[in-house]
């Protein structure tokens, strides 16, 4: 039974909306939203798949903070917009460091960087004292490091996976399996956070075997570049803020025989750390085979993955069912009404 | 200063000096806007440290805008990020201005200064961020 349209309803509808406008206008603006609410701003960013923080301030305002909302506005706008071209290709070594991580090494070179991080507050929700560290104590270097696993990739003890010939663009052909390496990054680079975390989860709790370790977390910003059209030189076009993380799975039986770490990448837009790292971690569990549970953990499925961590699809799927289904119910009421005659007036 | 610092560093420069420079600019030489500004996107691919390949991560929102400047030869573009028509038209003009040898050692000057501005901000925020190292102890079993 397909979906039976329905027709009307312009007045009421119009209405609504006005509605909404005015129920849920405040008096908030895009720039404070942008400023003050940094972190659901990037989120909408990563899963709208467009780097503005200006138009996922407005999103937001728009959306009146329901963020799935929000990213499909931005995701929308972004459909609407020519491309214009490709980037040059970013290299997370040279991000410029805002805070980096590894829980794998005490010592790693550039050091152990918190950055702006609440992670050791405790969350109660009470009035801080303000600590007035005086700032210009400490020393203005700039912090450009490599990945802490780089020195183990270099020795060869991390897996190697197999590189794509050409990128997958899933905005232009939505691959069937085997799917491409790039297209899984691309998915889950854009897919949403919470669905990805409770997927993650899952590896840690039973129905997979991910117990990571973070190698390299990293937010920080990094430079858009792109070719002048008339000097054919390369500009530098913009900075970007943005979340990766290498994580450390398990140790791995090779095809010729060594036994490698095996690893998984996270890459985001804006500071989403927990989307990074369970990126990562979805990434180890697709790619690298299990020990104890076997292959059949719910995150190592790249269809179950790949298809339902995309908020915008998700959550469109989901709220089709408050349109009218009249006809789509009623047809089915009729089934259930026709069975019980047939059955002689069964009650 | 090159003409390939331009884009990056006058999106950063002090509004209301950029505007004063881009009206002068306008005032002296003619400016044809080939192009209005206009929002799109750039994709942006990642390099992938485990394959060593790449992947879409998605787009960065850009406003492009081309003009000429005095001769129709002279053509300015800027490429500024996200969605900003004002800003991009004053940096192209800039650009067009810089690469016909108008009004250089202008654009040099606002450059320059701000250059100076945005490294006096990361010093400020290489400080916080420095002060945020951190190497925790081991904790000995007694």
């Amino acid at each position: 039974m397909g979906y039976v349209a329905v027709k009307g309803g312009e007045e009421a509808i119009k209405n609504s909306l006005s509605f909404y406008d005015e129920e849920f206008k405040g008096d908030i603006k895009p720039k404070d939203i942008r400023e003050s609410l940094s972190f659901a701003v990037d989120k909408i960013m990563s899963e709208g798949s467009l780097y503005s923080k200006k138009l996922s301030s407005v999103a937001i305002k728009k959306s009146a903070g329901d963020l799935l909302n929000a990213a499909f506005f931005l995701r929308a706008h972004r459909s609407s917009c020519a491309r214009v071209g490709m980037a040059k290709t970013i290299n997370t070594d040279d991000m410029r460091i805002i805070r980096r991580v590894s829980s794998a090494f005490k010592d790693i070179q550039g050091g152990q960087i918190l950055g702006p991080s609440n992670d050791y507050e405790v969350k109660l929700i009470l009035k801080k004292v303000a600590n007035k560290t005086i700032w210009s104590e400490f020393i203005s270097d700039d912090i450009f490091v490599e990945s802490a696993l780089k020195p183990l990739r270099n020795k060869g003890l991390i897996k190697e996976l197999k590189k794509d010939r050409e990128i997958a663009d899933i905005t232009r052909i939505f691959p069937n399996s085997p799917y491409p390496r790039s297209a899984v990054l691309q998915i889950m680079s854009r897919g949403e956070g919470g669905s990805m975390l409770a997927f993650a989860y899952t590896t840690m709790r039973g129905y997979g075997d991910v117990h990571p370790t973070i190698g390299d977390l990293r937010i920080g910003k990094c430079d858009v570049k792109f070719t002048h059209p008339f000097t054919s030189k390369e500009v530098k076009i913009a900075e970007i803020e943005s979340t990766s993380c290498e994580a450390v799975g398990t140790l791995e039986k090779q095809e010729d025989g060594s036994t490698k770490l095996t690893t998984g990448y996270g890459f985001c837009f804006g500071f989403n750390e927990t989307k990074a790292i369970s990126m990562a971690i979805l990434d180890i569990s697709l790619y690298s085979s299990s020990h104890s549970i076997g292959s059949g953990s719910i995150a190592s499925d790249f269809d179950m993955i790949l298809h339902h961590i995309d908020g915008v699809e998700s959550m469109g799927f989901t709220n089709h069912y408050k349109l009218p289904h009249y006809v789509t119910f009623q047809s089915n009421l009729q089934v259930l009404m026709n069975a019980k005659e047939h059955n002689g007036g069964e009650k | 200063m090159k003409r390939e610092d331009i884009n990056f560093m006058l999106q950063k420069a002090d509004r209301d000096s950029l505007r004063d420079l881009y009206k002068s600019i306008k005032n002296k030489h003619s400016v044809e806007i080939l192009q209005s500004p206009t929002a799109q996107t750039l994709l942006q691919p990642i390099k992938d440290p485990i394959s060593g390949g790449e992947f879409y991560a998605g787009e960065v929102l850009v406003t492009t805008t081309i003009v000429s400047v005095g001769d129709r030869q002279n053509k300015g573009w800027a490429m500024v990020q996200d969605d900003e028509e004002q800003l991009s038209l004053y940096v192209s003009v800039c650009d067009g201005a810089f690469g016909a040898g108008y009004f250089v050692d202008e654009i040099e000057s606002l450059m320059k200064q701000t250059q100076l501005e945005l490294e006096k901000h990361q010093i400020k925020i290489n400080r916080k961020i420095n002060s945020t190292k951190v190497s925790f102890d081991l904790m000995q079993e007694s």
